[in-house]
C-alpha cells in the first residue's frame, strides 16, 4: 500500500512536471523569421547566430572613411574626437585618462575587447550613432577586420567571417576574471563570494 | 491671541501690497500662521488631470554634465544624473528622481501599443508578447532598489552625499515575473543563461544566470511607483533583477534570449572585471551599505543641539536586519532604530536620536544583513579586493562635523 501511494505520487510529480513544461496561459503567439533573426541580434562569444558574410581589413579601410566613421573616430581611428579605435590608450583627453588610471580604461581600446565578437556585434549594433542598421553584414565584417588590423590582432590579409571571426584571439582574453567558462558565473548562487568581505 | 491675529489678516487684506510686506515679515513672527492665499483656479483646475508638486519644492537630479563624466561612457551622450538622497522621505524614491546612468542611449520613444517582448533562443516555443498581454498576466508589486555598480564613495573632503552614494534609487515595480514567461516558452534543458535584448539607440545586451531569473523576484517591469515606468528608467519595459548591480537591469526591453553560455557584452565586461582589481570578479549583488543621509557631506548644521541620525541601507542579498551608527568615529557603535518596512533588496530607513555639542564629531554607520554579512571598513575591504576602490565599493561612509557645522566626506 505505501508503495503504490509513493509510486503514484512520482507519477503525479512527473505529471506535474510535463505540465510544468506546457503553456498556462496560452498568451503570446511565435515570433516571425525575421523576428527571430533581427539585423540587430545580440551575437555571444561563440559567433552563434553571426550572419553569413566576409570582409578583410583593405575594405574595411575604405568603408572606415565612406560610411563616416572617421569623422568621430579621426582620419585613422587614432585622434578622436570620439572614442579612439586603435592603440592602447582609450581617450587622449588627458584628464580623461588621468580619471581612469592612466587612460588604462579598457572599456574603448580594440585590444581591451574580450572577443573579438564583441567589435563585430558593437559595431553591428550601435553604429553609426543614429543609423543603426545601415551597415551591411560584410561592411561589419571588413570593418571589424580592419580595426583588429590596424590594432595588431590579425594580418591586412585575412578574411573575416561568420567562421573564422569567434575565432580570433584577442590579446586581453586573460585579463578578465570574468569569463564563460569561470565556474563561478555558470554556477550563480545567491550570495556570491563579493558580499562575503568580512 | 486669536482675536490679534484675525485683526492682522483683515489688515493685510485691506492693505494691498504694503501689507504684503507686513505679511511677510509677520510669516516670522509668534503668530506662525501660514498664509492663506491660494494657486490660480486655471493651474488648479490643470492639476486635477494628474498633479504636480507644489512650486515651492525645487528638488532635482543632481545632473552632472562636465567634461569627464559626459565622456564616461564613450560617446558624448553619455551622462549621469544622481538621486537627490539627502531630500527622500520614506523608502520610494519618486520616479522622476530615481537616478539616471546612460551609457549612450537616450530614451527611446515606444509606442506602446507597437511594443513587443520576444522571449526566445533554448526555449521550447519562442513567444512574442504584446504589452497588453503581458499585463493580462498575473502580476507582482514588489519594492526594490536599484544601484549602478559605480556607486561608491571616494575620498575628498568637499564630496557630497549624492556624489558619493546618489546612483541608487528604490521604486514598487510592477510587472511579470520572468520565470512566469520563462516557463510559458518552455526553457530547454542545458540552458543556463539568459541574455536582456534593448530597443536602445545602441541595442545593448546583458547577460545574467538563469538560476537568478528562475527566481521569482526578477521582474520584467511595466510599473514603477504605481504609474508606468519612465521613460529614462525604461518605458514600457525594464529588467527588474533584485540586488544585482544596476548594469543588468536593462531598460526599454524589447528580448529575452535563453542561452548556454553569458554573452559578455561590451557594457558587460567593460571597465568592470579587469583580473588585477578584483581576482574574483563576481559582480552579481551588490553588498550589504549604508549611508547616513542627515547630517551628511555637502550639508550644514544650523547650531548644536537636537538632530535625528538619519539614513538608508540595503544589501543585495536579502534583508538589512540591523544597522549599527556611531557618533565617535567608529569607538562605539549603537543600534539604530529601522523605521518603516525592512524588505529584501530594498532601500530601509534607520535613524538614531543625536544632540550635537558642537564640538567636531565623526558620523557614520554599519549595515548588517539577515545574512550577518557586514558592511567592510575600506581597511576590510582593500584588503579583499585589492588597493584599488573598484566600482561596487560598499565601505562605511564617515561624515565629519566640523565644529561651525559644516558637514565633511571623512573617506
Amino acid at each position: 500500500m505505501r508503495c503504490s501511494v509513493f509510486a503514484a505520487a512520482i507519477v503525479v510529480a512527473c505529471v506535474g512536471a510535463v505540465a510544468a513544461q506546457g503553456q498556462t496561459y496560452n498568451l503570446g503567439r511565435a515570433p516571425t523569421e525575421e523576428e527571430l533573426n533581427p539585423a540587430g541580434a545580440a551575437i555571444g562569444p561563440d559567433g552563434r547566430g553571426l550572419p553569413a558574410g566576409s570582409g578583410t581589413a583593405a575594405e574595411g579601410a575604405l568603408l572606415y572613411v565612406a560610411r563616416g566613421c572617421s569623422q568621430c573616430h579621426g582620419p585613422t581611428g587614432a585622434e578622436g574626437p570620439g572614442p579612439h579605435l586603435v592603440g592602447e590608450r582609450g581617450s587622449g583627453n588627458p584628464e580623461y585618462d588621468a580619471f581612469y588610471e592612466g587612460g588604462n580604461w579598457q572599456g574603448r581600446g580594440i585590444r581591451n575587447f574580450m572577443f573579438a565578437t564583441q567589435i563585430w556585434s558593437w559595431i553591428n549594433q550601435g553604429m553609426p550613432l543614429n543609423q543603426q542598421g545601415f551597415l551591411t553584414a560584410d561592411e561589419v565584417y571588413s570593418l571589424t577586420a580592419y580595426l583588429l588590423h590596424r590594432n595588431g590582432i590579425i594580418e591586412e590579409d585575412d578574411i573575416l567571417d561568420e567562421t573564422s571571426l569567434p575565432q580570433v584571439q584577442m590579446p586581453a582574453r586573460g585579463a578578465f576574471a570574468y569569463t564563460p567558462d569561470h565556474p563561478a558565473y555558470s554556477e550563480w548562487k545567491p550570495r556570491m563570494p563579493r558580499t562575503r568581505v568580512r | 491671541m486669536h482675536a490679534k491675529r484675525a485683526t492682522t489678516r483683515r489688515q493685510v487684506l485691506k492693505g494691498g501690497g504694503a501689507a504684503l510686506v507686513g505679511l511677510a515679515a509677520g510669516a516670522g513672527t509668534a503668530s506662525g500662521q501660514t498664509l492663506r492665499t491660494t494657486m490660480p483656479d486655471n493651474l488648479a483646475r490643470e492639476l486635477m488631470a494628474y498633479g504636480r508638486r507644489s512650486r515651492y519644492v525645487e528638488t532635482g537630479r543632481i545632473t552632472l554634465d562636465n567634461k569627464v563624466n559626459m565622456q564616461m561612457h564613450g560617446d558624448p551622450y553619455g551622462f549621469d544624473a544622481l538621486t537627490p538622497l539627502g531630500e527622500q522621505m520614506g523608502i520610494i524614491t519618486p520616479a522622476p528622481l530615481h537616478f539616471i546612468s546612460s551609457h549612450g542611449d537616450p530614451p527611446p520613444d515606444v509606442d506602446p501599443a507597437k511594443h513587443r517582448l520576444m522571449i526566445h533562443g533554448m526555449v521550447e516555443r519562442p513567444l512574442v508578447f504584446t504589452m497588453d498581454e503581458l499585463k493580462r498576466l498575473p502580476s507582482v508589486s514588489r519594492i526594490n532598489f536599484i544601484e549602478c555598480l559605480a556607486n561608491r564613495p571616494q575620498p575628498g573632503e568637499e564630496r557630497t552625499l549624492e556624489q558619493n552614494h546618489g546612483l541608487i534609487g528604490c521604486s514598487e515595480w510592477t510587472g511579470v515575473p520572468l520565470s512566469l514567461l520563462l516557463k510559458e516558452a518552455g526553457v530547454k534543458n542545458g540552458a543556463s543563461w539568459v541574455v536582456g535584448e534593448s530597443l536602445g539607440r545602441t541595442q545593448q545586451a546583458r547577460s545574467f544566470p538563469l538560476g537568478k531569473a528562475m527566481m521569482d523576484d526578477t521582474l520584467v517591469a511595466y510599473g514603477q511607483n504605481g504609474e508606468p515606468v519612465q521613460p529614462h528608467n525604461g518605458y514600457p519595459l525594464r529588467l527588474v533583477i533584485p540586488g544585482f548591480e544596476g548594469k543588468f537591469q536593462l531598460k526599454w526591453l524589447r528580448g529575452i534570449k535563453v542561452t548556454d553560455q553569458p554573452y559578455v557584452t561590451y557594457w558587460e565586461h567593460s571597465s568592470f572585471t579587469r583580473r588585477e582589481r578584483s581576482p574574483l570578479g563576481a559582480y552579481w549583488e551588490q553588498g550589504p551599505k549604508s549611508v547616513i543621509t542627515h547630517p551628511a557631506g555637502g550639508q550644514r548644521l544650523p547650531g548644536h543641539g537636537y538632530f535625528t541620525i538619519v539614513g538608508f541601507a540595503w544589501s543585495g542579498t536579502g534583508a538589512v536586519s540591523r544597522v549599527e551608527v556611531s557618533t565617535d568615529g567608529g569607538r562605539t557603535w549603537q543600534n539604530a532604530e529601522i523605521e518603516g518596512p525592512a524588505l529584501p533588496m530594498a532601500m530601509t530607513r534607520f535613524k538614531l536620536p543625536w544632540t550635537w555639542d558642537g564640538s567636531e564629531a565623526v558620523l557614520q554607520s554599519r549595515c548588517i544583513d539577515e545574512r550577518g554579512d557586514v558592511q567592510p571598513t575600506p581597511e576590510e575591504y582593500g584588503a579583499f579586493w585589492g588597493e584599488y576602490a573598484a566600482p561596487h565599493g560598499n565601505v562605511i561612509q564617515p561624515w565629519r562635523v566640523t565644529s561651525v557645522g559644516r558637514v565633511l566626506n571623512a573617506l
